[in-house]
């Protein structure tokens, strides 16, 4: 791994070569299942300095893995030996526009960070379930919001966004200088350079009826057939997901919760209170027996998943499911629910639908789910070691085979083909736009060819 | 949201409006003047003849009912877009004899803006800074900026323009009131320097220069406002201003301020760099060592460690001590391009009353002389002799800093020096022989504990998550330098201290200190970074008017960079001007661009040239 020693001194000395005193927590991502030893690891703080280390990696015969939190690493495992990981984490410049409701958000910037400038301002992001999910990162695999069924995906929302390519040159495209890339840029999950900053546009939500609902999961069958039915009705205001959650027993959870086997629904109603106690309704007269439901601001939004902050060593995989008939809801709960011998640490059924079923107007690589729910498993390996967490997962997920969908997401399913995650005339453009900017390879891409 | 569409309407800066977020296209200069007109008058009716006037002022054409109509129904049909030619008028009412706005009171950016001016006055402090600051930011330009000068407008834009004043003085007064002192100076300067007139902003700027332990320059306030009152009013200041010099020159503990904010304050402020952490051992050395000093006994102390560990720190509070306890001190700080200039400290720490006995050519005689001068000085009152970066010290300077220290047996001298290791110096043989005096006694600051660590987070970012203190840590080795600075560019980013933002930490922190600086500057304003290269280009000869002249900026515009950079720590809170570490101002000037740092020295030699006749001048060394 000499050849990396050319790096060093570049980012204004924030490269880390094997065996550096940082080397070992710089190179471990969100997601410490992930293990990698990569020729180096980067730190650049903006796009001159990206684009040093590419052209360094470049001429050291090394390859480029972009990367900001790690939350979605997976994919890059055993991919990079050669590879100098370039981590985003110093770009933290952020701009919240009040007149033109957008942000500009460089790529080391936390969705948690939008959330609350924007917060300020009587505006919302369209962030994922964490606060701690870089927005560059989530925006380029699509991203399903709390705001998606009315509003569609994030990368839906992305105006503009800003790369150094292949050859060190820096981009900014947008639909009048460069509408390729910028089309890439919305749902094509990267690959064609390094993001160093994108811009989208804020919603005008000061607050939203949002909460959650649990019952003992004794209830899941009965709990998630009625959620099933409810869903098909609801309004596009509504977003909800429903768990089947064995919760650790972890101090920084609420008591309520710590330790308990649970049936919950987490969901966001835009609009007030009243509307919103309205549309859930159906679901409270199932008498959960916690109900936080609550007018709240909308920067509240991002804490309602509980999840964690710290690097956490998870498996997680998903498959789009078209409706959840009861025959579903059986099927599911049997491998998942009480006495199937899951040891997942959740089961999360996403309601799509809505704008999310539409291609957005703006159009995209990724534009519509074609799914109605994002069935998502989650797993910690408790003891069993990950062959058999994965196991777990694969046979919750396809218990649900006769109602999967062919396509899938792959910012949660890591193992799918990569062209599952586009309709076929997307994925050929996506595949030029590739090759077009980057003809020698030199980015890590971000899904394995060998999956293909 | 709600379904219905949100509209809004921003006249501080330029007419527009937006529906949704997305731009209304409002149509041209006179079909906005209705809209303006109609938004000055909040819900009251506007008259048409009145909207014909701000329209077309003296020349209305033939039908101007007609051809107000027409701008009226434009403007609906841009706002409200969906509802049908019937159903339109919901925002643009007709009302008698004219029209009224109908929107609610968030809608308009002025509205709000005063609905929070006014919101802000019942708030706990910390609310009230948010609230400010959050309404100040709507401000895009002069309000109604299309219409300034319309005799119709006059009266609105100067109301607004006042209440942002107003705004403007709360939130340095709301801020003055946390404590904020040092970091609202520059801002007040601003203030002052768009209208003197006002004595509000004058007492502001005089008592935040007093908390931030500038009493001479409060005074210099307070004299500059009442020459602008006479010289402009011809009058003398009012009771406030009166009032707040005598207590200024009384020392008046009414000045102090309330020190502890509300406990509501639930977002956390950057404060004023004034954490001093995990010195409590040397901190308490150096005390006793006053006030044995003010007893007659002498002392020395050297402070030894590597470089950011917070030696100058140190020093520096030991002269506030000092200054606190009517004692005298005479400082000096050597630096590596004055090395040879033959006693340069000694000229630092006696001024020009040195002259003759360093004229001698007889080392040994000069030294003697310069011996007795000190005894004479120390004879008329007690004094703190404290020397910086001593290892940059000349060779003449130090050699009578070693002849001293043998001699201050009985004398009431107390001598403090500090200095870098792991730096090689000519000086070697002085310095350890100094060090080895048994009547030094030596003193080397610890790197900072996790605890210590966790305490400036909470400083300057807020409470930090434990892991992210921990990476703090880390990365800065415990070096209070390199923390400081990693803090200020997180703070500066907003960077908020949550187990999330751990790789944040280690993205920045593991860049060396010098790139820190560098990058940090180069995301402040120009202006700000031309002023930091300017000081780094002047060295010890940088003062106010000197780094005007380099880096051809107005001396106001400067004085508020100079406040930013000490604010930034980036430079030292006081005078002389100086940077907060060496090694900060290295990074600076070396990453000075080639042509500009041509340019830079270029300015800085006709300087030197056109004052050549100066004695005082001589010997400055190029950089």
């Amino acid at each position: 791994m000499q050849q990396a020693e050319a790096l060093r001194g570049l980012a204004g000395g924030a490269v880390h070569l094997p065996g550096d005193p940082l080397y070992d927590e710089a190179r471990m991502p969100w997601n410490l299942q992930v293990d990698e030893h990569p020729a180096a690891v980067a730190y650049p703080a903006d796009p001159q300095e990206v684009a040093r280390i590419v052209k360094a990696a470049a001429a050291a015969g090394l390859r480029v893995a972009p990367q900001g939190t790690g939350h979605g690493a997976p994919p890059l495992a055993g991919r990079l030996g050669d590879a100098v990981l370039l981590r985003t984490s110093a770009m933290t410049g952020l701009s919240v526009d009040v007149a033109t409701r957008t942000a500009r958000a460089e790529a080391g910037v936390l969705w948690g960070d939008v959330v609350a400038r924007a917060g300020r301002v009587g505006l919302a992001g369209q962030h994922m379930s964490s606060p701690g999910v870089g927005v560059v990162g989530s925006s380029l695999g699509g991203g399903v919001s709390w705001y998606s069924r009315q509003h569609g995906l994030q990368c839906s929302a992305i105006t503009a966004v800003e790369l150094v390519l292949a050859d060190g040159t820096f981009v900014r495209a947008t639909e009048d200088t460069d509408p390729d890339l910028l089309w890439a840029a919305r749902g094509g999950s990267g690959g064609f350079g390094v993001v160093t900053a994108l811009e989208f546009d804020l919603l005008p939500v000061r607050t939203a009826y949002a909460g959650m609902l649990a019952w003992d999961w004794q209830h899941a069958r009965r709990v998630l057939t009625a959620w099933g039915e409810w869903s098909a009705d609801a309004p596009e205001a509504v977003t909800s997901v429903a768990r089947i959650f064995q919760v650790p027993d972890i101090e920084w959870l609420p008591d309520q919760l710590r330790g308990r086997k649970l049936v919950m629904i987490d969901a966001v109603a835009l609009g007030d209170a009243e509307a919103g106690a309205r549309s859930i309704a159906g679901l409270r007269a199932l008498r959960p027996e916690v109900d936080t439901f609550a007018q709240v601001p909308a920067a509240d939004i991002v804490h309602l998943q509980l999840d964690p902050q710290e690097p956490t060593a998870v498996y997680a995989n998903s498959v789009l499911v078209h409706g959840l008939p009861a025959d579903a809801v059986d099927a599911l709960v049997d491998v998942a629910g009480p006495g199937s011998g899951s040891n997942l640490l959740f089961v999360e059924l996403r309601q799509l639908g809505g704008a999310l079923a539409r291609p957005a107007p703006r159009a995209g690589a990724m534009d519509h789910l074609d799914g109605s729910f994002l069935v998502l498993g989650v797993g910690l390996d408790v003891g069993t070691g990950w062959s058999a967490v994965r196991q777990d997962a694969l046979r919750i997920l396809d218990s649900l085979a006769p109602w999967t969908s062919s396509a899938a997401y792959l910012s949660m399913a890591y193992e799918a083909a990569a062209r599952r995650g586009w309709s076929p005339a997307s994925y050929d453009r996506l595949l030029r736009i590739r090759r077009s900017a980057d003809p020698d390879g030199l980015f890590v891409g971000p899904q394995a060819a060998s999956n293909d | 949201m709600d379904g219905q569409p949100e509209l809004n309407l921003h006249v501080l800066g330029e007419l527009t409006a937006t529906r949704d977020g997305a731009v209304v296209d409002l149509g041209g200069r006179r079909q906005r003047a209705v809209l303006a007109a109609l938004a000055m008058q909040r819900d009251q009716v506007v008259t048409a003849d009145h909207l014909v006037d701000c329209v077309w002022g003296d020349h209305p054409p033939a039908n101007a009912n007609g051809a107000l109509q027409a701008y009226v129904s434009h403007l609906r049909r841009a706002l409200e877009p969906d509802a049908t030619a019937r159903h339109r008028g919901g925002v643009i009412a007709r009302a008698g004899p004219g029209y009224v706005l109908r929107l609610p009171p968030d809608a308009v950016d002025a509205w709000a803006f005063e609905a929070a001016v006014e919101a802000a006055a019942g708030q706990a402090p910390g609310d009230a800074v948010c609230t400010l600051e959050t309404a100040l930011r709507t401000w895009r330009g002069p309000a109604y900026a299309d219409y300034a000068g319309e005799a119709w407008a006059e009266a609105e834009v100067a109301r607004l323009t006042e209440l942002r004043g107003v705004a403007r003085e709360r939130l340095l007064a709301t801020r003055l009131e946390l404590g904020e002192a040092p970091l609202v100076i520059g801002d007040l300067e601003a203030l002052v320097k768009e209208d003197p007139l006002r004595e509000e902003r004058w007492r502001l700027l005089a008592l935040a220069l007093y908390r931030a332990h500038r009493q001479a320059a409060a005074l210099e306030a307070l004299r500059r406002a009442r020459q602008v009152l006479a010289d402009e009013l011809g009058v003398d200041p009012g009771p406030a201003l009166r009032a707040l010099e005598a207590e200024v020159l009384a020392q008046s503990p009414t000045l102090d301020g309330v020190t502890t904010p509300s406990a509501s304050v639930s977002i956390p402020r950057p404060r004023t760099p004034d954490g001093l952490v995990d010195r409590d051992r040397e901190m308490a050395l150096l005390r006793s060592r006053l006030d044995e000093l003010t007893d007659g006994t002498s002392g020395c102390v050297l402070v030894e460690g590597s470089a950011g560990i917070g030696k100058t720190r140190l020093l520096d509070e030991l002269r506030r001590f000092a200054v606190a306890a009517g004692v005298w001190v005479r400082s000096a700080r050597s630096s590596p391009s004055e090395h040879g200039f033959e006693w340069g400290v000694v000229r630092q720490l006696f001024g020009a009353g040195v002259d003759d006995a360093i004229g001698r050519d007889d080392r040994f005689a000069a030294l003697r002389e310069l011996c007795e001068l000190t005894t004479g000085l120390a004879e008329e009152a007690p004094f703190v002799l404290c020397v910086d970066d001593v290892q940059w010290c000349d060779e003449a300077s130090l050699q009578l800093l070693a002849y001293l220290v043998r001699r201050l047996d009985g004398l009431p001298v107390l001598m403090v020096l500090a200095l870098r290791t792991g730096e090689p110096h000519e000086a070697d043989e002085l310095l350890a022989e100094l060090a080895a005096d048994e009547s030094v006694t030596v003193v080397r600051p610890a790197p900072l504990s996790e605890q210590g660590t966790a305490a400036l987070v909470t400083d300057r970012l807020g409470r930090g998550a434990d892991p992210f203190v921990a990476a703090c840590h880390r990365m800065s080795s415990g070096n209070p330098l390199l923390l400081r600075q990693l803090l200020r560019a997180l703070a500066d980013q907003g960077v908020p201290p949550d187990a999330a933002h751990v790789d944040t930490v280690r993205a920045v922190g593991s860049r060396a200190v010098a790139s820190l600086v560098t990058l940090r500057l180069r995301r402040m304003p120009a202006a700000v970074t031309t002023v930091a290269r300017a000081v780094a280009v002047l060295g010890p000869e940088a003062d106010l008017m000197a780094v005007a002249d380099l880096a051809q900026h107005p001396e106001e515009d400067v004085a508020a960079a100079l406040d930013v950079l000490a604010r930034s720590e980036i430079l030292r809170d006081g005078h002389p001007l100086d940077f907060v570490n060496p090694l900060v101002r290295d990074a600076i000037h070396a990453d000075i661009p080639t042509g500009e740092r041509a340019l830079l020295h270029e300015r800085m030699n006709r300087r030197l040239k056109s004052s050549s006749s100066h004695p005082g001048d001589a010997g400055v060394p190029g950089s």
